[in-house]
């Protein structure tokens, strides 16, 4: 690649002249691992305070993998090394989104790196998530989460969201792994590699991702293959995420569907639908009218008809009867008419959150213990050794 | 995302006034006449590629934005263009295969364009630093929409001033303006130099509506009318520019540059 021929040669020539921004950052250990990459808990030196970068998997080279022999001696005859592939649609978007939002209640960037043919993006650390927090006491504890912290993440999750929303981005994939709080308590919405303009798109938001949201916090108009599909999903998500910061485990625990390689269009996931209408009753036509035209209609009347089990469900979580604010917060979010679901800016004016005692910034507010921190696994190459780069992912 | 204009990275990183830019670039003197031929040869490649304009715009502002942060002849500026058109089918959810791209770039210039797909690739990266991953671009498109309603465009004054704002991508204009302003400058560039396309008013609508326009727009305090008055100077040296450009000796410039 260093060859006359190489069109940015004196370009890179320049670029290489300059500081590795990496290299002010001393590693200290991996946070966890995804299907978009890594994320690494490191110590900015220059500003003196610990954040955590996501390194982005760099797509695979499809092509060098699957092309026969007599292709790639002709292809490959200028280059040895490995060949440049794009950056995945993900990374993109998050790069993009991230760059231009800034809320209290939505991750931060501090700043992008592309360096050694990998993506990387600087945040704040975070100390929390709140699936740690609710595996913590659904294993440890065994005991429901204080309601002043369920209120509290609640309200700033809905405040990040309706964020997001006035801004024309869905997120797409909510979930308590993506809900980060600070050690203070703050709350921030994380993992924006779904999130998307659906202002004015160039083509249906269907058309370029046909399978969004993990399965579990997937809305029903979703699960019925609708292709326009709104704000409204999200707050279904918010709706699954509330409901298991009540009862401690989530409430559709589906088992997904496996989409078989090169299959055309999208797969029903009976088992999830069968585990939502178990509890929210099988959806009629007269509270979600437009469910008729949904392309997996057909598929949902088919089934076994359920009657709606949302008041035993929550009492189960040990919800008394005087909790019917909570009730009524819930019921609104998986109103199975995405037109007349609840949006984030109306759930902050619902009575739940002028009932129940909260603080709006920090959750662990009148939470007498603390949260242990996040586990950082210690990274197999010594920092030494991230003289040059982060270890590969 | 098109929430807060003010609140963007196009606002905060990306706009400059004309005396940041000269200082930027004091070192590339043929820069105007080599960024609307590549601007040229941009929109043919978008068209080849049937690309939405939309897309071919905020390649041709990514474009802009890597010329003042690269010197023309640090990379071939044919593998820029091509790039730019890339990323911005990507950051507009409209992606197109990196071959196909340079498949056709190849085509439309031969001998200049790389023809392997990993230098797109590799550029793209580059690009982005450059870039400062700032992808999202507010267009004029939107503002016009909106005055348009208000001032009564025909059909064709819509069209023609839709077009100004193209053209407006191959020059400064974008690095110099906010979106409103060069709206409502590609307006005005339609109603004073194309009075044909009025649609047949009578001289007393004409006048009726001249009337609401100094009104209204004297009313508006948040439009800068120093600035109005700045964007269609700039509108008005781009036309004469694109008049006078001898294609071809840029071409053989650009070449020598490789």
């Amino acid at each position: 690649m260093e060859s006359l021929d190489d069109p940015m040669r004196r370009y890179k020539a320049r670029r290489s002249r300059r500081a590795d921004p990496l290299q002010g950052y001393d590693l200290l250990g991996y946070i966890a691992a995804g299907t978009y990459g890594r994320v690494y808990k490191a110590l900015d030196r220059r500003h003196g305070k610990v954040v955590a970068i996501k390194k982005f998997r760099t797509e695979r080279d499809e092509r060098s993998n699957s092309t026969t022999a007599t292709a790639s001696k002709t292809t490959d005859t200028t280059s040895t090394n490995i060949a440049w592939t794009g950056l995945s649609q993900s990374a993109y978007r998050e790069l993009a989104l991230c760059r231009e939002l800034r809320n209290p209640h939505i991750v931060s960037l501090v700043a992008t790196i592309l360096r050694h043919k990998s993506v990387y993006i600087v945040f704040d650390y975070y100390e929390h998530d709140l699936l740690q927090l609710i595996q913590f006491h659904g294993s440890q504890k065994r005991q429901r989460l204080p309601s002043a912290l369920i209120a509290s993440c609640l309200y700033q999750v809905c405040e990040g969201v309706s964020y997001l929303h006035a801004n024309y981005v869905l997120h797409r994939d909510l979930k308590p792994a993506n809900i980060m709080i600070t050690a203070q308590g703050s709350v921030k919405i994380g993992d924006l590699g779904l999130a998307r303009s659906f202002r004015q798109p160039l083509q249906s938001l269907f058309t370029s991702d046909r399978v969004v949201v993990t399965v579990w916090y997937r809305s029903m108009e979703l699960l019925l293959g609708c292709r326009h599909y709104t704000p409204a999903i999200d707050m279904w998500s918010i709706g699954c995420i509330f409901a298991e910061m009540i009862s401690l485990r989530p409430i559709f625990k589906g088992e997904e569907t496996p989409v078989l390689p090169g299959a055309r269009g999208s797969v029903f996931q009976k088992d999830q639908v069968d585990k939502v209408i178990k509890i929210l009753g099988t959806p009629t036509l007269a509270e979600w009218p437009s469910m008729r035209a949904a392309p997996e209609y057909p598929s949902l009347a088919s089934m076994r008809h359920h009657r709606r089990t949302l008041n035993e469900w929550h009492r189960r979580c040990g919800m008394g009867p005087e909790a019917t604010d909570s009730l009524d917060l819930l019921g609104r979010l998986f109103d199975y008419d995405p037109d007349s679901r609840i949006s984030a800016l109306d759930c902050l004016k619902h009575p739940y959150f002028i009932n129940t005692e909260f603080d709006k910034q920090n959750c662990f507010k009148h939470v007498d213990y603390v949260y242990p921190s996040r586990r950082i696994t210690a990274v197999d190459v010594p920092l030494a050794g991230q003289k040059r780069k982060l270890p590969e992912v | 995302m098109s929430g807060d204009y003010l609140e963007s990275t196009q606002h905060k990183y990306w706009t400059f006034t004309k005396n940041e830019l000269i200082n930027i670039r004091k070192l590339d003197a043929p820069y105007a006449r080599i960024r609307l031929f590549l601007g040229e040869q941009l929109n043919l490649l978008g068209l080849k590629l049937n690309c939405r304009q939309r897309v071919v715009s905020t390649a041709q502002v990514f474009l802009s934005r890597t010329f003042l942060k690269i010197r023309l002849e640090d990379m071939n500026l044919y593998l820029v263009t091509a790039t730019c058109l890339y990323m911005a089918s990507r950051a507009e959810e409209q992606q197109l295969h990196a071959r196909i791209v340079v498949r056709e770039a190849a085509k439309l210039w031969p001998r200049m364009m790389p023809t392997e797909t990993s230098y797109l690739a590799e550029c793209e990266f580059y690009l982005l630093e450059e870039l400062r991953t700032c992808l999202v671009i507010y267009h004029a498109y939107n503002p016009l929409i909106r005055i348009s309603k208000e001032y009564d465009l025909t059909p064709d004054e819509f069209q023609a001033a839709w077009e100004a704002i193209n053209d407006a991508s191959l020059c400064d204009i974008p690095l110099l303006f906010s979106p409103k302003v060069i709206a409502f400058a590609a307006m005005f560039m339609v109603l004073i130099l194309r009075p044909e396309l009025d649609g047949g008013r009578t001289p007393l609508a004409i006048k009726n509506r001249l009337d609401i326009l100094s009104v209204s727009i004297g009313r508006r305090s948040t439009l800068d009318l120093t600035q109005l008055a700045y964007c269609i100077q700039e509108f008005l040296s781009l036309y004469s520019l694109m008049e006078s450009i001898n294609r071809r000796s840029v071409a053989n410039e650009i070449e020598q540059l490789l």
